[in-house]
């Protein structure tokens, strides 16, 4: 099962050993330069005046991704903070703000955010919340990626196939995504519907309350 | 099988004098065998506040007895932040060791034969206690 989530959700959600104990918080996303594959994360400290760690956190030593918390297994999981030298930071870094180009020259919009697929092992970048530069079209849009994609320097260099897979929300995305690969001829992605639902809200939603209000029955006055 | 809240707030009677000797505060659960391990007295007239299972003369619906009031002692080294007012495990948060969220332990229920933890009682929804992994500062943590 994969869920989709937006990379910024992630910041500020406890990291928290399986023996309870919540050891750090994030502090950013950092994607692998390469591929665009999350790297792992940067650290805060836990509580209000707590700084910047020293320790950083691979996606490797991650043993679950959940709405409430970063689950890892103990402190031992933790790396120093050279473990990322070289590859990019999330916000601040290159790939937040960064101009979204077709191939043959279309502005898209910019970076306003990054889109992952979580499943029981892998996290990738799958693709990116933009606003467009076209005033006319909705506030955000979902640009999907390609399968490896080197995200360096001013702007982003996108085939001009990925026109046909923008979508306006996240509920339909998981789906463009997987389809957009395809067509580029990679098909190590998540079959299609799989992730049709909006992730972050799974789990979380709870039953329509029925209504409270019922019109009194003849002959049952107060 | 006991819950907590059964037993929460009841007297510890030393039974050689027959006189009050303090109140239970709180249990003691050790994570690692998933057993009541002791627990937390207040209004102590021990040398301590902490009272361990193999320190029990007796665990019933009203009380629990000891055979002397020295009985509620200091807690061992390797207990002294296990036995602490921060990791109590009612009220805290569970997640999974997926990081879903699960609620708030409202109640624990445990065997009074050898202090077993039976289940984890939450909001609308049970958690079995072989699922425990860990009691921390932050949360329970239990397998999804």
């Amino acid at each position: 099962m994969s869920v989709l989530l937006r990379a910024a959700e992630l910041v500020k959600r406890p990291v928290v050993t399986l023996a309870g104990d919540d050891v750090a918080q994030i502090k950013d996303v950092v994607y692998s330069s390469a591929t665009g594959e999350l790297a792992g994360f940067t650290l805060n400290g836990r509580g209000v005046f707590a700084g910047p760690m020293k320790k950083t956190l691979p996606w490797s030593s991650v043993h679950g991704l959940g709405p409430a918390a970063v689950m890892i297994r103990d402190e031992d999981s933790l790396a120093d903070r050279h473990a990322f030298d070289g590859e990019l930071e999330g916000a601040g870094g290159a790939v937040i703000g960064s101009v979204v180009l077709t191939q043959s020259g279309r502005n898209l919009g910019a970076v306003t955010d990054v889109i992952l697929s979580v499943s029981e092992k892998i996290t990738d970048a799958v693709g990116y919340e933009i606003e467009p530069s076209d005033k006319s079209a909705p506030r955000r849009q979902f640009v999907p990626l390609p399968d490896a994609l080197a995200v360096s320097g001013e702007a982003l260099i996108l085939p001009d196939t990925a026109l046909d897979f923008i979508r306006d929300d996240l509920a339909g995305f998981g789906a463009a995504v997987a389809e957009f690969r395809s067509h580029l001829g990679k098909h190590d992605t998540q079959p299609p519907g799989e992730s049709g639902t909006p992730a972050f809200d799974r789990g979380e939603t709870t039953p329509p309350e029925p209504p409270s209000y019922r019109p009194a029955a003849p002959g049952e006055q107060q | 099988m006991i819950r907590f809240s059964d037993i929460v707030g009841n007297p510890v009677m030393d039974t050689s004098t027959a006189t009050t000797v303090g109140k239970v505060e709180a249990p003691i659960i050790d994570p690692v065998t998933r057993r009541v391990i002791g627990f937390r007295v207040k209004k102590s007239k021990g040398p301590g506040d902490v009272l361990l299972w193999e320190s029990l003369a007796g665990l019933g619906p009203d009380a629990l007895t000891v055979s002397s009031a020295d009985q509620i002692a200091e807690a061992p080294a390797e207990l002294k932040d296990r036995s602490g007012k921060k990791l109590d495990v009612l009220k805290r948060a569970v997640l999974t060791d997926h990081g879903h969220p699960l609620g708030k332990v409202r109640d624990v229920e445990f065997d009074p034969a050898d202090g077993r933890v039976t289940s984890l009682m939450l909001k609308d929804s049970f958690v079995d206690g072989t699922r425990l992994l860990g009691i921390g500062k932050y949360a329970v943590v239990v397998t999804g």
